[in-house]
């Protein structure tokens, strides 16, 4: 059962890892310093558009530059600033996150089952599969927005996510609270467990107030949270006797022995 | 029995007396992260130290043979740095529980393995820095780092050597002088060096001072190599960042030894050494000083009307240039000279028309190169055909960066110790006022920037006299009193003292009986916090109650302050009357666009808000008033006369790089000299402008 336990959690820590690196790579686009203030004071583009409100559309041009300008994109001599592509990094973004989705559902749902014994368990399935629905949802109308051809926001949808994921990681934090095992690998658990606790809190607080900013502020504990606890589940079974025995095995191995005796520290 | 806490903290503990290892292991691992990505917080003052191959090769063609010296110099002293602070952690994990009373560490190969782990991290994170800044370099830059590793090797292996060669004769005189002062010090106190049972000094001990002995031998070798850099190219191949290493390993030798020391008696590092920065601050030698030449000549700067007259009936252009590093000087060489250019096609006669220039900081540096383009025969500039390839506008880029760290981990670091040496000399004997009170960073930037015959030895009374010739514009470099806070012009032309209505002094009216070399006026006024000392001039020995001159940054960023006041002096009593006055404004960086960016909170930013907010008002205050002092001087004579044309660093050059913040170090990196490039190529509504105020015609296709 143990044996089990520790294979599910380290799969779970493998797709994290996937899911973080998919993460970076969906995101590397979109990281815009946009030329004027977005909507609500959020400073990254992607979130100002996934929460624009209706009547703040009118405004997207402001933040996003016309797709003429991304079509012809040709350098304007005497002018101050060269017309951007802003818009074609956003879709870009938006294209490349169905793989993102794909992935931090998968861990969601793994860390849900590696707490299926728990009352938490399949209530972070439901929110996980539930928060990718409404991402799905929500990237279709962003599609929408940056090609002017959408006919409402993605507000409503991005909102119900965000509130799935939220409370998708709410429900992971006790699974990041074991009662046994080493106390190095129980710290960083612990750590995991305090952002998700106070990233899911604050998340929700801020759409029940609908403030935007201290979404896009919960949104970056969460991600703290997501590293420790990919890091944790990964680590379950090196660190379970703690840290220095998993070094003296790491310090065993072919490829790092050497480096726990060379350079020599004492005359030989 | 002690509780599960108890023997959580008592371990933590260690951090405490690892403090200075652990600290330069943490800088070294995020350095380059804090200086590479194009939005870091240090990017615009570290980024290029990472650029190790084109500080040997400006232009951008180091050679094979040079990239693999820079890579493999980097790659042994990071990994250098890193065996010191490897060493030094691992003494005190030994012996802090003798030393210090701390929980004895099981001294497993996990944490042996750990104490390697970390450093070693760090130098690759260093090397890695260097690979992803430097451009071209990948199968140089890999042979360098192989080779790189095998010195180190082969140090390791001059270690085991000489600790065979010190055991074997350690009655011999050199192993006496090498370890009686070490010894002596365990003599006073012995716990944690030696064994309690034999009372022998414990051989790790000894063996991680001859390490200590092989990193002075670098920092020794390494000062060998690049005190005679200038005269050797391939030698120019050594980087900055090596320098920079040098001096993180012998900080961590330093202060690892005084809290080894100390921190047993419960006394704190930084008291040691602020107790010892007390007692050395009696010595007047400790300060910096400038340079400046005897002179029996009387003559004050060139009046402003005087220079103005010249332009009656005709139109003048008056320039301030504004601070900001080596940007600021790269930006305001190149608009001059990109000007220049411009007006040879137009016929325009910039030139001639250009009479005076104040400049800060920076933007003091780019004045002082393209004013040294003039030829004092016949005052005029030579043709420039191609800016990027012109003189002074690849002067005026080229990195800096090297002397200034240089300086720092050199003579700065030994007259930090021991200032008392810093005045003495043989060659006449002197006990205070020798020719090392002279030799710091500051200094070492300043012969820099000789990168001309003429720079090297024109002085502020030379180039007075080809401005009162009309063979060269008049310039003034503004400087600050730290003392004061006036502000000090070093030029050929100032401000009447009757005419002012600000506080502000004139050099050669203050200290009459020297003259300055240029570079050394033009590096007083850029004196770069920190990058550059505070300095008082060298003029009746140490002894001497002179002022500290730094940047003129401090008092106006923007060089307006001065050249209003001196063209409201100049045009007052009526005998200068040109047919306009443009008068130029050369920004190195963007101004305006306040963002808001928020995120500090909490009491810690209540403590430092008085500051942040003086700083955000240095910014702001200057920006408006030199703007409304511009506006005022033009309203007083008509609104017409006078012409404002501002050449502004783009706050943004295109999306695909995103906004990058100029660089503020003395290194430009290609890809500045790139934006650099393409700046000027974004400016051409204002150089048609220019051209236009110059001789009233359509000159559309003469600027291109």
């Amino acid at each position: 059962m143990r044996l089990a336990f520790n294979r599910l959690s380290i799969a779970t820590f493998w797709v994290g890892l996937v899911a973080a690196g998919l993460g970076l790579w969906t995101a590397a686009p979109a990281r815009l310093r946009p030329a004027r203030p977005l909507p609500e004071g959020v400073h990254s583009p992607m979130l100002a558009l996934e929460l624009l409100r209706e009547r703040d559309r009118v405004h997207v041009p402001e933040f996003v530059d016309p797709p003429q300008q991304a079509v012809f994109g040709a350098e304007a001599i005497g002018t101050r600033i060269r017309p951007t592509r802003e818009r074609e990094h956003l879709l870009r973004t938006v294209r490349r996150d169905r793989y993102f989705i794909a992935a931090y559902d998968a861990f969601l749902t793994l860390a849900g089952t590696l707490a299926i014994r728990t009352p938490f368990g399949i209530p972070l399935i439901v929110a996980a599969n539930a928060a990718a629905y409404y991402d799905v949802q929500e990237n279709r109308l962003l599609n929408g927005v940056l090609t002017d051809a959408a006919t409402a926001v993605p507000r409503e949808p991005s909102l119900k996510k965000w509130a799935f994921v939220f409370g998708a990681f709410l429900l992971m934090a006790p699974a990041l609270v074991p009662r046994r095992g080493a106390i190095f690998w129980r710290t960083l658990g612990l750590a995991g467990a305090a952002f998700a606790l106070v990233g899911g809190v604050e998340g929700l607080l801020a759409i029940v107030y609908a403030n935007d900013q201290l979404l896009e502020s919960a949104a970056g504990r969460l991600t703290v949270a997501f590293v420790f606890a990919a890091i944790f589940f990964g680590t379950c079974r090196v660190l379970a006797e703690g840290l220095l025995p998993a070094l003296d095995r790491l310090a065993a191995t072919r490829w790092l022995g050497w480096l726990s005796r060379w350079p020599p520290s004492e005359p030989t | 029995m002690r509780s599960r806490f108890e023997i959580t903290l008592s371990s933590l503990a260690y951090g405490y007396v690892l403090r200075v290892p652990i600290l330069v292991c943490l800088s070294l691992l995020a350095l380059p992260f804090v200086a590479i990505p194009t939005d870091a917080i240090a990017g615009p003052l570290l980024r290029g130290l990472f650029d190790i191959t084109d500080q040997s090769a400006p232009a951008g063609g180091a050679s094979f043979a040079q990239v693999v010296v820079a890579f493999a110099l980097v790659t042994v002293i990071a990994l250098m740095a890193a065996a010191t602070i490897w060493i030094t952690t691992s003494l005190i994990v030994a012996d802090g529980e003798e030393r210090f009373g701390l929980r004895p560490v099981e001294k497993s190969p996990g944490l042996q393995l750990l104490l390697r782990l970390f450093p070693l991290l760090a130098a690759i994170a260093v090397v890695g820095g260097a690979f992803i800044q430097s451009t071209g370099t990948v199968f140089a830059g890999l042979l360098g780092a192989v080779f790189g590793i095998a010195v180190f090797v082969l140090l390791i292996r001059v270690r085991e050597t000489w600790w065979r060669l010190f055991s074997a004769r350690a009655k011999s005189r050199l192993a006496r002088v090498l370890f009686r002062p070490f010894v002596w010090v365990v003599s006073l106190t012995p716990e944690g060096f030696t064994d309690p049972q034999t009372g022998e000094v414990r051989l790790r001990h000894l063996f991680a001072l001859v390490q200590l002995f092989i990193s002075m031998l670098l920092y020794a070798v390494l000062f060998a190599l690049k005190y005679d850099a200038d005269l050797r190219p391939i030698l120019r191949a050594i980087p900055t960042l090596c320098i920079v290493l040098l001096l993180s390993m012998m900080l961590c030798w330093g202060l690892t030894a005084v809290t080894f020391l100390f921190d047993r008696f419960r006394i704190p590092a930084l008291l040691v050494l602020a107790t010892y920065g007390t007692l050395v601050s009696v010595f007047p030698q400790g300060d910096h000083f400038f340079a400046s030449i005897p002179t029996a000549r009387t003559e004050r700067p060139v009046p402003a009307a005087t220079v103005l007259a010249r332009r009656n009936g005709d139109v003048a252009v008056v320039v301030a240039a504004t601070g900001g590093g080596i940007q600021a000087s790269a930006w305001a060489a190149r608009v001059l000279a990109g000007i220049q250019h411009d007006s040879v096609a137009c016929r325009t006669g910039f030139d001639r028309a250009l009479v005076a220039i104040s400049a800060v900081s920076g933007g003091s540096a780019g004045a002082m190169f393209f004013l040294d383009a003039y030829d004092p025969a016949t005052g005029a500039l030579p043709p420039m055909i191609d800016i990027d390839s012109e003189p002074s506008v690849k002067a005026a880029e080229a990195s800096s960066l090297d002397e200034v760290a240089f300086g720092l981990a050199y003579p700065d670091l030994v007259w930090t110790v021991a200032p008392f040496l810093k005045g003495l000399d043989f060659n006449p004997p002197s006990l205070w006022n020798g020719r090392n009170l002279t030799a710091d960073r500051g200094t070492a930037l300043e012969d820099a920037w000789k990168r001309t015959a003429s720079l090297g030895t024109s002085t502020l009374l030379s180039w007075r006299d080809d401005t009162a010739g009309a063979k060269r514009p008049a310039v003034m470099f503004n400087a600050t009193v730290v003392e004061t806070g006036q502000r000090m012009v070093l030029g050929s032309t100032t401000v009447a003292k009757a005419e002012r209505r600000s506080p502000l002094l004139d050099f050669r009216e203050e200290y009459g009986d020297v003259d300055l070399l240029i570079a050394t006026a033009a590096r007083l006024s850029a004196t770069f916090p920190y990058v550059s000392p505070p300095a008082r001039v060298k003029r009746r020995g140490v002894f001497e109650n002179a002022v500290h001159l730094v940047d003129g940054g401090y008092y106006d960023n923007y060089g307006t302050a001065t050249l209003v006041e001196w063209l409201d002096e100049a045009l007052s009593d009526g005998a200068a009357t040109p047919r306009r006055i443009v008068f130029v404004q050369i920004r190195s960086s963007p101004s305006g666009g306040f963002d808001s960016t928020g995120g500090s909170r909490g009491w810690l930013f209540e403590t430092f808000q008085p500051l942040t907010t003086m700083l955000g008002v240095r910014g702001t205050g200057q920006l408006s008033h030199s703007d409304l002092h511009v506006q005022l001087l033009r309203n007083q004579y008509g609104g017409h006369l006078i012409v404002p044309v501002t050449f502004e660093f783009p706050r943004r050059l295109n999306a695909e790089t995103d906004d990058v913040a100029p660089p503020l170090s003395w290194h430009l990196t290609p890809k500045d000299r790139g934006r650099l490039h393409d700046a000027w190529g974004l400016m051409r509504r204002d150089r048609l402008d220019l051209q236009h105020q110059l001789n009233d015609a359509d000159n559309a296709t003469c600027v291109q």
